[in-house]
C-alpha cells in the first residue's frame, strides 16, 4: 500500500515550493481590502497565540485529518506540534527553525527568518498569517488573485467572515480566509482543481487564546540523540540510476492519448537523434 | 519543449514525451492547452503492471530526459530540462 502523501506537511513544501510568493497588489475589491486591512490591524495587535490546530485534506476523494497544537509568539517563536499521520514538531527558537519527523526519527533545521515568514507551514493560513497578516496567496503574482468578501459561515459557534480569493494560474484554486470576530484568520482553506482531479486542504484554529502569557522555554527545541538529519537525495544519485552513456536505451512501443501506439524504432528512423522526456501533470 | 520541438524537428530530431500516471482525459487537455504537437506517450500508472518503462529507463524525479543517437544509444541524459546541455548534445549528433 502507498501512503498517500501528506500534502499541508512535509510533502506540501513540495506542493507550494513551485508556486512562489507575490509581491504586486491583488485584484482589488473594497470590501475584501477593508476586512483584510482590519486583520492586518488585529493581528499586528496580538503578542501571542495558542489554539488547538486541526488540519483535514481531501485528495481525489480521500480524507485525511491530523489534530495538533499551536503556540506562537511575535515575532518569530513558534511551536506546532501535529500528531498522526504526520507526527511532525516543528519549532522556531529565534534563531533556528526546527522540523522534526517522529515516524522517521528525522529531523530538518533552517536558520528562522526574524519575522517569522518562513515557517513550516504551507497552506496553513491561521499560521503564517500571525506573523504576516498581508494576504500573500499561492500564485505567482498577487494580481492573478480575484477577491471578495464572500457570505458569513458559522465556525465552532462563531460567526466568520469570509474573504475568497480565486486564482486561475498557475492552477485553478480558490483560498477562503475565514476572520474571527477577534479579526483574526482562524480557518482557511484551499480548494485546487488539477485536471479530473480535486484537492481541498483546511486549517482551523479552535479553543484560539490571544495574549496568554508564553514564556520562551516554550520554544526550545533540542532533537533526541538517535534523531538523524534529513538529507534531501541529491541529484547525482538520482541521475546514477539511469540508464548510463553509450548504453543502448530499451526499446518501448507505447499507447498515446488518442489510441494509437508510438514506437521508439520508428522515431529513430532517418533521425539524427530523438528526444526522450519523462514527465507528469499532477 | 514545444519551441525546441519545433525549431529542431526538421533537422533530424524527433521528441517522445512519456507521461508517467496521469490519466487520458488530463493528458489530452494539458496536450491541448500548451498545443503540443510532439509524440505523447502513456507509460502508465506507478506501481503498475504496465510502468516497466520507467524502470528501465531508471526514472525517479521528473522531467528526465534522454538524448539518443540515430541507433538508439543514450548519449545525453540528465534530470531536470537543461535545455543548453540537451541543445549541445543534438547539435553533436547533427541536430543543427
Amino acid at each position: 500500500m502507498r501512503r498517500p502523501p501528506i500534502l499541508f506537511a512535509w510533502g506540501g513544501a513540495a506542493l507550494f515550493a513551485a508556486l512562489g510568493a507575490g509581491t504586486l497588489p491583488a485584484r482589488a475589491d473594497e470590501q475584501a481590502d477593508a476586512l483584510l486591512k482590519e486583520v492586518a490591524t488585529a493581528t499586528k495587535a496580538a503578542k501571542t497565540l495558542s489554539a488547538d490546530l486541526t488540519l483535514s485534506q481531501e485528495v481525489k476523494g480521500q480524507p485525511m485529518k491530523m489534530e495538533g497544537k499551536v503556540k506562537l509568539k511575535k515575532p518569530n517563536l513558534a511551536r506546532i506540534e501535529l500528531g498522526p499521520p504526520a507526527n511532525q514538531t516543528v519549532v522556531s527558537d529565534g534563531k533556528t527553525l526546527w522540523m522534526y519527523m517522529k515516524s522517521d526519527n528525522q529531523y530538518l533545521k533552517r536558520n528562522a527568518d526574524v519575522n517569522g515568514l518562513n515557517m513550516f507551514a504551507p497552506g496553513a493560513f491561521p499560521v503564517s498569517m500571525f506573523f504576516n497578516p498581508e494576504f500573500t496567496g499561492l500564485a505567482n503574482n498577487l494580481a492573478d488573485y480575484k477577491m471578495r468578501v464572500a457570505d458569513k459561515e458559522t465556525i465552532g459557534g462563531k460567526e466568520c467572515q469570509v474573504i475568497e480569493a480565486t486564482a486561475e494560474k498557475p492552477i485553478s484554486h480558490t483560498i477562503k480566509l475565514y476572520v474571527s470576530p477577534a479579526k483574526l484568520v482562524t480557518r482557511s482553506t484551499i480548494d485546487l482543481k488539477q485536471g479530473q482531479d480535486t484537492i481541498k486542504l483546511t486549517a482551523d484554529l479552535s479553543n484560539v487564546q490571544v495574549d496568554q502569557p508564553l514564556t520562551t522555554a516554550a520554544f526550545t527545541f533540542t532533537p533526541p540523540k538517535t534523531a538523524k538529519l534529513y538529507q534531501p537525495p541529491k541529484q547525482e544519485d538520482m541521475e546514477a540510476s539511469l540508464v548510463a552513456v553509450g548504453k543502448e536505451a530499451p526499446k518501448f512501443s507505447l499507447p498515446t492519448p488518442t489510441g494509437g501506439h508510438v514506437a521508439l524504432t520508428d522515431a529513430l528512423k532517418d533521425k539524427k537523434a530523438v528526444l526522450v522526456n519523462f514527465w507528469f501533470y499532477g | 519543449m514545444q519551441k525546441l520541438y519545433t525549431e529542431l524537428k526538421d533537422k533530424g530530431m524527433d521528441l517522445i514525451a512519456i507521461n508517467s500516471g496521469d490519466d487520458k482525459d488530463t493528458i489530452n487537455k494539458y496536450i491541448k492547452e500548451n498545443n503540443w504537437t510532439f509524440n505523447i506517450v502513456m507509460g502508465g500508472q506507478p506501481g503498475g503492471a504496465d510502468y516497466a518503462i520507467f524502470k528501465q529507463y531508471g526514472v525517479q524525479a521528473y522531467p528526465t530526459n534522454y538524448v539518443l543517437d540515430s541507433n538508439g544509444k543514450v548519449v545525453w541524459r540528465g534530470i531536470g530540462f537543461n535545455e543548453p546541455e540537451i541543445r549541445a548534445a543534438l547539435e553533436k549528433l547533427g541536430v543543427k
